[in-house]
């Protein structure tokens, strides 16, 4: 079954054409990752395939489901979630604040206006159980903007999950964030992306190499390849492309 | 406390509960001891802090300032005028009812221009769009009396239970305001608790987040909107019970600017600020004019003097004091 | 009866308005653009230009003395309100709220100083009278106002063309950073800006005066006029400040020649048509500033 499926999609802001009629598929419970220069186009396509902006031209469907002339509040229905690479979250909010928000909305009573939000249990069960889960619980009632930058990465995440989602598209999840940090947080999206099928755009190759299990490689808003991790680091082209990046094996090429 | 939906029931949500109750408790017993004059000015400050507490959904909830939400104050305030002098009902229930759907039509109308923007832009739209509204009612002088208004609308006459209750006594007016002022401001805490409200506040934060994780933003602020109309207009229709009388300046610019100051002062951020505010502006309006007729620059002093030094208002300045670890505004 | 005479006066008058309207607009929008506010004193400003100037002219007999007090007042108020009280708050919605503040207090201040009367000045002797253009008679003063608006719209135009701060303000960069990365200091150009835009209303007061009586909630009236001016031209846009003039100007001539005890109405239902149709102003855009 295909979960996300892209084809000739385009995307032009004033005279430059970000995305160039590209054409994706991702499987049902794949891990794909997406990586390319800066430039290529990596966040501009994961903007279009959540619902940020339109496309120009093209379609994106989503489990058959065509969504293209879909807002991204619209997508979430589809099963679709995403996360940013600049934390987007709420913070002047605290911590469970945010985590319910984000479970509440695909409840069916996030519209009540005159029952107070505590009645709602399992809304807290659920993020009591995120929280705990993501080790935040202690932290529950602090803004997000008084953690660390590491935390706040994770609220981050966590508000990506909150919904259950079938699809969720991770923008360079472990972007600023130590080597250390950012191995940790491969292990959890690993863990976490079992059931899911997860679309990520990364730098980090490290991290690309032990998530993934499909590479797509931008270039200048178009596809340049597309296979197996392996296949994608004895491509030529992407060693040209990528000057400087570590292989598989350990083995920095280029230079 | 300050605005992050802090949902323990420790002891800080019993003590406001005690709080609450004393503070009603003494405003029930208040007209024994106060003047006419002092039940009366108080009487007003009910009126208007339904008033500024439906301004401030838009502003501390939604985080969208108004500079136009005397609108509803005179949608509301003509719409109960007109029935009551022109159309001659009586019918308290009926009166108010109808005032409350003429504040939802006007909302949901209105709604549909001013929702579409935001920031600096929303607050010169509702200034305008404000000052339309005013334009049109003072020049449609037939309908609406213009600067010289409508007169004879008299006080509300309930017959309830084989009684007549007249409201033409201050006092017992008194009580059927503080039934409303309490009525508005508990329909009003449950929506800023909900899961509504709690949307409200994370589209302040960031509408695009929100609009990410599912929300369609629109339709709350649009809600919202119509629900600080609904309010407004409510508060316009008793200001005009009170007074028997309304004229074009209920839509003018002051009027909105003193609302607006009158949130500003309180305090947006504090559920009560509102309230704390219209009772100070109302309270100096009342003494400062009796002394001097600079009331305006007394207006602008205050107005600067805490945008100064009280971002937060009043209230947000006390609940700091009290609580130092909590967020600064933002 | 109707004529093609009236109609020239009609059009004239409007036209001369629009000018003057622009000349409050275009500081309006110059401060939406760098600063990102609304300067709900601009009226306030035109008034005390208004007061300051016709003082002037009355006790030194020259109208060129009045024009400058206006401009050197407005000038002076707005250095004083983004130095004194703007670097102290930044946060845009604050500042906004301070102007409101301001607008209390200068109405009380002119109310007491030169009380709520409505004054005005005649038009100095040179520029009084009418000429003649072909059969038609023409005031010429309300010439002088659409030279002079016409004359500070080229100047304006040429600024944002040919200058660098010019294109900085046309990109409408407020990027701190970025801007002082051209070598711009932006503390001196938000002090340049807003002082400009008074330096305008303070100026428009005084041309204003022979036309316009001023009088205490004056300031309320001017800043409205402008602003839906700004509504309909577009948030940031001089080209829009222009047209937007244009449209009102002659809408408010014409309507008060037509249907004047609607006219005001008419003004604002023209203004309301172009929210509906277009909320972000003909050369707006949706981007947030």
């Amino acid at each position: 079954m295909i979960a996300v499926e892209v084809k000739n999609l385009c995307k032009g802001f004033g005279g430059v054409q970000a995305v160039k009629s590209v054409c994706l598929s991702v499987e049902a419970g794949e891990r794909r990752a997406i990586i390319g220069p800066n430039g290529a186009g990596k966040t501009t396509l994961l903007n279009l395939i959540g619902g940020l902006y339109p496309s120009d031209e093209g379609q994106i469907l989503v489990f058959g489901h065509e969504v293209t002339h879909f807002p991204d509040y619209r997508r979430t229905e589809f099963g679709v979630a995403r996360t940013f690479q600049l934390t987007s979250v709420f913070f002047e909010l605290s911590v469970l604040d945010n985590v319910l928000l984000a479970i509440q909305a695909i409840k069916p009573y996030r519209f009540r206006m005159f029952r107070p939000q505590r009645v709602y249990r399992d809304l807290f069960e659920k993020a009591e159980m995120f929280l705990n889960k993501w080790d935040l619980w202690e932290n529950r009632n602090m803004l997000v903007r008084e953690l660390s930058y590491g935390e706040q990465r994770k609220v981050e995440l966590i508000m990506g999950l909150a919904s259950d989602p079938k699809i969720l598209l991770l923008d360079e999840p472990t972007s600023g964030l130590s080597t250390a940090e950012s191995a940790y947080l491969a292990e959890l999206i690993v863990e976490m992306g079992k059931d899911i099928t997860l679309l990520i755009v990364e730098h980090d190759m490290d991290v690309v190499f032990s998530i993934a299990s499909r590479i797509t490689v931008l270039h200048y808003g178009s596809v340049l390849v597309e296979g197996t991790p392996q296949e994608i680091s004895d491509h030529s082209k992407t060693k040209e492309v990528y000057l400087g990046w570590k292989d598989p094996s350990g083995n920095t090429k280029g230079g | 406390m300050l605005m992050t939906l802090s949902h323990q029931r420790g002891k800080s949500e019993y003590i406001y509960f005690v709080i609450t109750v004393a503070a009603i408790a003494l405003l029930l017993c208040l007209p024994k001891v106060l003047s006419i004059y002092g039940v009366t000015l108080l009487t007003e400050i009910f009126i208007y802090s339904i008033f500024s507490m439906s301004l401030n959904l838009l502003i501390g909830y939604l985080g969208y300032t108004s500079l136009g939400h005397a609108t509803f104050f005179a949608v509301g305030g003509y719409a109960l005028a007109l029935l009551a002098s022109k159309a001659g009902i009586q019918n308290f229930f009926f009166c108010v009812a109808a005032t409350l759907m003429v504040g939802a039509a006007f909302g949901l109308l209105l709604g549909l221009i001013t929702m579409t923007v935001s920031g600096i832009y929303f607050l010169m739209i509702t200034l305008a769009t404000g000052q339309a509204f005013w334009a049109a009612v003072w020049s449609w002088r037939s309908f609406t009396g213009g600067d010289d208004g409508l007169s004879g609308i008299s006080r509300p006459m309930l017959v309830a239970f084989g009684h007549r209750w007249p409201f033409s006594n201050e006092i017992t007016f008194y009580y059927l305001i503080f039934i409303f002022f309490i009525l508005c401001l508990s329909l009003m805490y449950l929506i800023v608790k909900s899961p509504f409200g709690c949307a409200l506040l994370g589209i302040r934060n960031n509408e695009m987040r929100m609009r990410a994780l599912g929300y369609n933003t629109w339709r709350y602020k649009y809600l919202c909107y119509v629900m600080a109309g609904m309010f407004g207009s409510l508060a316009g229709a008793l200001k005009v019970y009170q007074d028997c009388f309304i004229n074009a300046s209920s839509a003018s610019i002051t009027q909105s600017g003193l609302v607006l100051l009158m949130v500003v002062i309180g305090g947006a951020r504090v559920f009560l600020g509102p309230v704390i505010g219209a009772f100070l502006i109302q309270i100096i309006a009342n003494i400062v004019s009796s002394y001097t007729e600079y009331w305006s620059t007394m207006m602008g002093v205050a107005l600067i003097l805490s945008v100064m030094f009280f971002p937060e208002g009043i209230a947000g300045y006390a609940v700091r004091k009290v609580n130092p670890s909590t967020p600064r505004h933002k | 009866m109707f004529t093609p005479e009236l109609l020239a006066t009609i059009v004239l008058n409007g036209f001369s308005f629009s000018m003057l309207l622009f000349l409050l607009a275009a500081g309006l929008e110059l401060m939406l653009g760098v600063m990102s506010i609304i300067n709900l004193a601009h009226g306030s400003f035109y008034m005390v230009g208004a007061y300051v100037g016709i003082i002037t002219v009355k006790s030194t007999g020259s109208f060129l003395l009045g024009l400058l007090a206006g401009m050197a007042i407005g000038a002076l108020l707005g250095v004083l309100t983004e130095r004194f009280f703007f670097s102290r708050i930044p946060k845009h919605l604050q500042q906004v709220l301070l102007t409101f503040g301001i607008v209390y207090i200068l109405a009380d201040v002119c109310k007491s100083v030169w009380g709520g009367n409505p004054i005005g000045i005649s038009a100095p002797n040179i520029l009084a009278g009418s000429i003649a253009i072909g059969t038609m008679l023409f005031p010429l003063y309300r010439l002088f106002i659409v030279l002079i608006g016409s004359l500070i719209a080229v100047a304006l135009w040429l600024f944002q063309e040919k200058t660098l701060l010019g294109a900085v303000i046309r990109a409408g960069v407020d990027d701190k950073e970025m801007v002082s990365g051209f070598g711009i200091n932006i503390k001196m150009l938000n002090t340049v800006v807003f002082a400009s835009g008074s330096l305008l209303a303070g100026l428009a007061g005084v041309i204003g005066s022979p036309i316009l009586f001023v009088y205490p909630r004056v300031s309320w009236d001017i800043l409205i006029l402008s602003m839906m001016v700004v509504v309909i031209g577009g948030m940031g846009s001089l080209r829009g400040a222009l047209i937007g003039s244009v449209i009102i100007g002659l809408t408010d001539s014409l309507a008060k020649f037509f249907i004047p005890s609607a006219a005001t109405v008419l003004t604002f239902s023209v203004m309301v048509v172009f929210l509906i149709l277009r909320p972000f102003g003909i050369f707006g855009t949706s981007k947030p500033r």
